[in-house]
């Protein structure tokens, strides 16, 4: 009798193991689902870490400016004006600063840390040599990232037509993904990572360019984070030089 | 907004004024004009972003030292400075014309949203404050609530008046309140009567005959009373009803917003035998126009210190009531939104028509044009009440639920391509009315080209013309004077190519003539579609093809019209007169021969 209790409360607690490893195990499969954002469309490279999004890239730099104008014709109009007043309406330099403070809001980016590349502790010749083969190969594979990039988006937002940009989305998505798989030397490692986020935040702020038509001032944002962008990579071009000359290949 | 965010939005306003007067006061990398071109900046952006094909930078620096196995480089390797410096100043004026351009879509929509937004919220006002509609729903339930108000009313004014007996009274409230059915009221029996009596000579003892005399008035006995306070019922009930029912009835079934003045203190009293007495009202106190009083159906939290009521009232103790301490009574209420604007702003919001915002380049037009539309009276007239309604007004519906995302309502997606008008995309979705001050702009732009150039080809056809028939007499005669008197009695060949080029010239005329009928037609077709003020921006577009086509028309013509024109001004007329004059003077039996 003591046998059989035994046996079957082995057996419940083996169920309850088992459905809590199948419920744990749903769960990670969703996390997975998630991730496999197909790029075509517009998937973030970032979910191929299974990281998720900030929510705040979710908010509407658009309609926060139409509220916050909104509240300051509430706030100049407190107690309404009557029929015999005209309403008193916000300065047009207050609409300017509120769109300019608007535009300043920096796109949210979900960057890439050391966990998220292979960093081999050798620094050897070979090692660096292999690195950027591995790297030069990468950047070679996304030529029309080179080619096409302004074309692209500029074409994008006087027509409207996001075929080319959602396939330059893809392929930049692509290209963040290939650049991870890089295994780099640690002497190498903060450029590999400083590449590697130059390339997410181009994608993110690319995507960010989608919203020209619902959220037409994060598009704007989007360009002078891009224009901002052109400063980081000329900087990462000198410090990619200083140590390629350091490397002594 | 607290105190934290404005300090935040303070400093970053600061930022921005400063960095935006360092910005402008360095050289722009790109064209200023980029946004402000006839052509919505199209052209600009195109040229600016049409960037040649950049070197791959990390293939540039690393050719030739990692080896063999690296593959040839399918892009521009140049690895000077200058090219990269090149790239990234074409990049920067790309995007800066892209900015430029994206922050006059994101302006046009803005002020479209802007519109979305107060008609959302206006909407959203009206269909529910607090879970209040201000729409009649239930007629039923209005004119229910009103006579339970009238109730109400007539409750406290019987509690606050000098009864002769505050028994009767609260008997009396009892019986107001639960109304003995119409068949009990006329089955009253003697018994009643004399038991009715009996309970009257309780107090015949104390009041004897003068108070026996006194019980006759109406006002001084329980039925009397009653029958009284039943009156007042009914007249306050079918005044508030028949108020309420003329109310909505003037106003399409909405109901009026309405504010409080004056808010009423009632009192709980406690009477000298120690038995409590009817509530009554034992107080007032303005709103004095505070946002937080003013909403009739909100009482204040508290009674405010400085209107602390008596604790004496009609003789009796009395206290503030624990629970609905304030009404504020239906007198004391204005009403501030008549419901009929309400309707009219409502019909208005739906059937508002875009086109004079669409055309407003500037915000001021354009909020001229929404405030003095009859959205304007009922902002002017309910941004109290907006105010006070919603204190997140303009972020989300006022019914408490979450917008309806801005991208997927049906009248969103009519107007997805709004804004890209000033572009002359061809993708946006076509408007019902309205066009765009920018294409109108263009259209004009090209017919006032075409114009000039259709004089052009009047001028042109018309030196043509007098060249043509100049040449024309002159050849004729010396062909006719060769035909005559050469051997071969034929046109000399020189004379003979010479006609064959004058004879173009009719032919030129007549396409010249023919395409400046079309041209015509087009400019007339064009100018007609922007002088229509109901005209689509398909239409203009229509316009502006016409317009670019005729204007392109009338360039070949105008082309044509000059080569031959240039044929005929190269024949040499001196040498023509010479020649007809050595022809004319040959006397037979001489032949005159034909020149070499």
């Amino acid at each position: 009798m003591r046998k059989r209790t035994i046996v079957a409360t082995s057996i419940l607690l083996t169920g309850a193991g088992l459905a809590f490893w199948i419920m744990s195990g749903s769960q990670t499969n969703a996390g997975n689902i998630d991730i496999s954002v197909s790029p075509a469309n517009g998937g973030d490279a970032r979910f191929y870490n299974g990281s998720s999004t900030d929510p705040s890239a979710q908010e509407n730099i658009t309609d926060d400016v139409v509220r916050e104008y909104g509240g300051e014709i509430l706030k100049l109009n407190p107690q309404g004006q009557g029929l015999d007043k005209p309403l008193t309406l916000p300065s047009d330099d207050t609409l300017n600063s509120i769109i300019s403070n608007a535009t300043q809001k920096q796109i949210p980016v979900s960057e890439f840390s050391d966990k998220d590349i292979t960093i081999t502790n050798t620094t050897s010749k070979d090692a660096v040599r292999a690195y950027l083969k591995a790297l030069n190969s990468a950047e070679q594979e996304n030529t029309v990232l080179y080619s096409n990039y302004y074309p692209t988006i500029s074409s994008y937002i006087m027509t409207g037509d996001s075929q080319d940009i959602d396939a330059l989305i893809a392929e930049i998505s692509t290209h963040v993904n290939v650049l991870l798989s890089i295994p780099v030397p640690s002497s190498w490692k903060d450029f590999h990572l400083n590449l590697i986020n130059l390339w997410q935040r181009k994608l993110v702020y690319t995507k960010a360019l989608l919203t020209k038509e619902d959220d037409p001032i994060r598009s704007a944002s989007a360009t002078q984070s891009l224009q901002a962008l052109l400063d980081q990579e000329s900087n990462l071009q000198t410090t990619f030089s200083i140590l390629l000359k350091n490397a002594n290949l | 907004m607290r105190p934290s965010t404005q300090k935040i939005i303070a400093s970053l306003l600061s930022v921005i004024i400063l960095s935006n007067a360092l910005y402008f006061a360095l050289p722009d990398r790109a064209s200023a004009a980029a946004a402000t071109s006839a052509d919505g900046g199209a052209t600009e952006v195109y040229k600016q972003c049409g960037i040649e094909r950049a070197a791959n930078w990390v293939a540039a620096k690393v050719a030739g030292l990692i080896g063999d196995a690296v593959p040839k480089p399918p892009v521009a390797v140049n690895s000077g400075e200058s090219s990269w410096k090149k790239f990234f100043d074409d990049a920067w004026g790309c995007l800066k014309a892209l900015w430029n351009v994206l922050l006059k879509i994101a302006f046009n929509k803005f002020k479209k949203r802007l519109l979305d937004r107060l008609t959302d919220d206006v909407v959203g006002w009206i269909s529910g404050v607090n879970g209040k509609p201000q729409f009649v729903g239930n007629f039923g339930d209005v004119l229910k609530s009103t006579a339970d108000a009238a109730l109400g009313d007539t409750i406290q004014a019987l509690g606050a008046g000098k009864l002769c007996n505050t028994k009767l009274s609260v008997e009396l409230r009892l019986n107001l309140q639960n109304p003995p059915p119409f068949s009990e009221n006329v089955s009253c029996t003697l018994s009643d009567v004399v038991g009715n009596i009996s309970a009257f000579a309780d107090n015949f003892k104390n009041g004897g005959w003068i108070g026996y005399q006194e019980l006759n008035g109406l006002q001084n006995n329980k039925y009397g009373l009653q029958l009284l306070a039943f009156d007042e019922l009914d007249n306050k009930t079918t005044q508030k009803t028949d108020a309420a029912k003329t109310e909505a009835a003037g106003s399409n079934g909405f109901l009026s917003t309405k504010l409080c003045k004056k808010w009423s203190i009632i009192g709980h009293q406690t009477l000298a035998d120690g038995t409590a007495g009817p509530d009554i009202v034992i107080g007032t106190f303005p709103s004095a126009n505070n946002n937080s009083l003013i909403d009739p159906n909100k009482p204040p939290a508290k009674i405010p210190s400085t209107y602390a009521p008596s604790s004496v009232c009609n003789g009796a103790t009395c206290v503030p009531n624990t629970t609905n301490a304030m009404v504020c009574k239906a007198e004391d209420q204005v009403i501030t939104t008549p419901g009929q604007t309400l309707a009219t702003v409502l019909g208005n919001s739906f059937e508002h028509d875009p086109k004079a915002l669409i055309n407003a380049d500037d915000l001021t037009p354009y909020l001229s044009a929404i405030f003095d539309a009859a959205i304007n009276r009922l902002a002017k007239e309910g941004v109290r009440g907006l105010s006070r309604a919603s204190t997140d007004l303009f972020s989300q519906s006022s019914r408490g639920l979450d917008p309806t995302p801005y991208s997927t309502s049906t009248r969103d997606r009519l107007y997805a391509g709004y804004g890209n008008s000033l572009l002359g995309v061809t993708t946006q979705t076509p408007l019902a009315t309205g066009a765009s001050s920018d294409m109108i702009a263009q259209v004009n732009a090209a017919l006032a080209t075409t114009t000039q150039e259709i004089a052009a080809i009047k001028t042109e056809m018309q030196k043509l013309q007098t060249l043509y028939m100049g040449l024309l007499a002159t050849t004729t005669q010396l062909s006719a004077c060769e035909t005559q008197k050469t051997a071969a009695g034929t046109t000399c060949s020189t004379t003979s190519a010479t006609l064959t080029t004058i004879n173009t010239a009719p032919a030129a005329l007549s396409t010249a003539n023919t395409s400046l009928n079309s041209i015509n037609t087009s400019v007339t077709d064009a100018t007609s579609i922007i002088n229509d003020p109901t005209s689509s921006p398909t239409d203009l577009l229509k316009a502006l093809g016409e317009a670019l086509s005729a204007g392109s028309d009338a360039k070949t013509t105008l082309s044509n019209l000059l080569t031959v024109e240039a044929n005929l001004s190269a024949i040499d007329t001196k040498s023509l007169n010479t020649q007809y004059l050595s022809c004319s003077a040959i006397l037979p039996p001489t032949k005159y021969s034909c020149p070499q």
